[in-house]
C-alpha cells in the first residue's frame, strides 16, 4: 500500500490507516466462528501492537478509539454493554502493552508485549463480568477466558513480530511518521 | 526461537501462572455453603441449609410451611389443594427444588454438594 508522498498531514493519514486496519481486521475476525462467546483472536489488536513502536501515546489512543468504534460497528455491539467491555478490555490492553514495551525496551519482543496485553484485557473483562453481570458464576469461565487469551496473545504477537521485522510498508510508514514528528517534537529523537 | 527475549519468558510464565491461578480459583469453593432460596409472594429469602428453621410463607391461597431440619428442607404443610409440594418430600442437594404453584412458592437449593453421582429415582 503506497503512501502518497505529497500529503501534508501524514500523521492524520497514518492514524486513519491504522484505524481502518482495525476495522478491516475486526471484519475478518467476525468471519471466524467462535467456539465460545468470549473467545477472540484479537486480530484488531495488531495495528496497536505495530503502532506501539513509533506512534506517540496520544496517537495510540486515537487508534484505540477508532478500533473500539470499528469493532462496535462490525459486531453490532456499539450501543450495548458489550461495547463497554470491549472498550475497557482494549484500554487495559493498550495500557499494559505500552507499559511493558517502554519498561522493557530492549528485553521484550512484540510476542511478550502482545501476550501481556491479551492477559490484561482478559483479566479486566473477567473482573467486570464478575462484579457487574454474572456474579461469581463468571469465574467458571475464568480459566477458559485467560487460557484463550494466552494462546491468541502469543499467535497475534508472533505475527506482529515477524511482520514488523519484514514489512517494508511498515518501515516506510514509520519513517514518514518520524519525519513529520521530528521538527515539531523539538529534536527529541534519539 | 530467535525473536524471544528475556522479558518474553517472564511474561509467558506470568500468563501461565495467571491461567493456573484462575483454574484453581474457579474450581475452588464451587461447592460453598448450601443455601435455601425461597421465593414467595414476590419476596425472596435466602437461608442457610445448615441452620434449623421453620418458616411460614403467605401466598394467594394461604399458608405454606417450610421446615429446614438436619440439612433437609421440606414443605410440611400447605393450604393448597393438591399438596404436591408436601408430597415432594425433602430436598438437600444443590439445584433440587420444591414448588407450590397455587400458593406461588418456589424453594430451591443453591451451592453445596450436588446430587450428581448419587443414585437417582431411575437408577435406584
Amino acid at each position: 500500500m503506497p503512501l502518497p508522498s505529497d500529503t501534508r498531514s501524514g500523521r492524520a493519514e497514518i492514524i486513519s490507516i491504522f484505524g481502518a486496519l482495525c476495522l478491516f481486521l475486526s471484519a475478518i475476525e467476525y468471519l471466524i466462528p467462535k467456539p465460545m462467546p468470549f473467545f477472540r483472536l484479537g486480530l484488531a489488536n495488531l495495528p496497536l501492537l505495530l503502532g506501539l513502536r513509533f506512534l506517540s501515546p496520544v496517537d495510540l489512543l486515537l487508534v484505540l478509539l477508532l478500533k473500539v468504534l470499528g469493532q462496535g460497528l462490525v459486531n453490532g455491539t456499539l450501543a450495548s454493554y458489550v461495547f463497554l467491555f470491549s472498550f475497557a478490555g482494549s484500554a487495559a490492553s493498550l495500557a499494559a502493552m505500552s507499559l511493558v514495551y517502554r519498561l522493557g525496551r530492549n528485553s521484550v519482543s512484540l510476542i511478550g508485549v502482545s501476550l501481556f496485553g491479551a492477559m490484561a484485557s482478559s483479566l479486566v473483562q473477567l473482573v467486570l463480568a464478575v462484579t457487574f453481570i454474572f456474579g461469581s458464576a463468571a469465574k467458571l469461565m475464568a480459566p477458559f477466558s485467560l487460557g484463550s487469551g494466552l494462546i491468541t496473545g502469543l499467535l497475534v504477537g508472533w505475527f506482529a513480530q515477524v511482520f514488523a521485522e519484514r514489512s517494508e510498508w511498515l518501515a516506510a510508514v514509520e519513517a514518514r511518521y518520524r519525519d513529520e514528528a521530528a521538527p515539531k517534537g523539538g529534536g527529541e529523537a534519539p | 526461537m530467535r525473536h524471544l527475549k528475556t522479558l518474553d519468558y517472564l511474561i509467558f510464565l506470568l500468563a501461565l501462572s495467571a491461567v493456573a491461578a484462575s483454574a484453581a480459583w474457579s474450581s475452588s469453593d464451587r461447592s460453598g455453603e448450601a443455601m435455601v432460596e425461597v421465593e414467595a409472594a414476590g419476596q425472596k429469602y435466602v437461608l442457610p441449609l445448615s441452620v434449623d428453621t421453620d418458616l411460614v410463607l403467605e401466598g394467594p391461597v394461604g399458608k405454606t410451611v417450610l421446615e429446614i431440619h438436619d440439612g433437609v428442607a421440606a414443605v410440611t404443610h400447605s393450604d393448597c389443594r393438591d399438596n404436591i409440594c408436601v408430597a415432594a418430600g425433602g430436598i438437600s442437594h444443590s439445584s433440587e427444588w420444591i414448588a407450590c404453584l397455587p400458593n406461588r412458592v418456589f424453594i430451591r437449593i443453591t451451592g453445596g454438594k450436588s446430587s450428581e453421582g448419587g443414585a437417582d429415582a431411575v437408577a435406584f
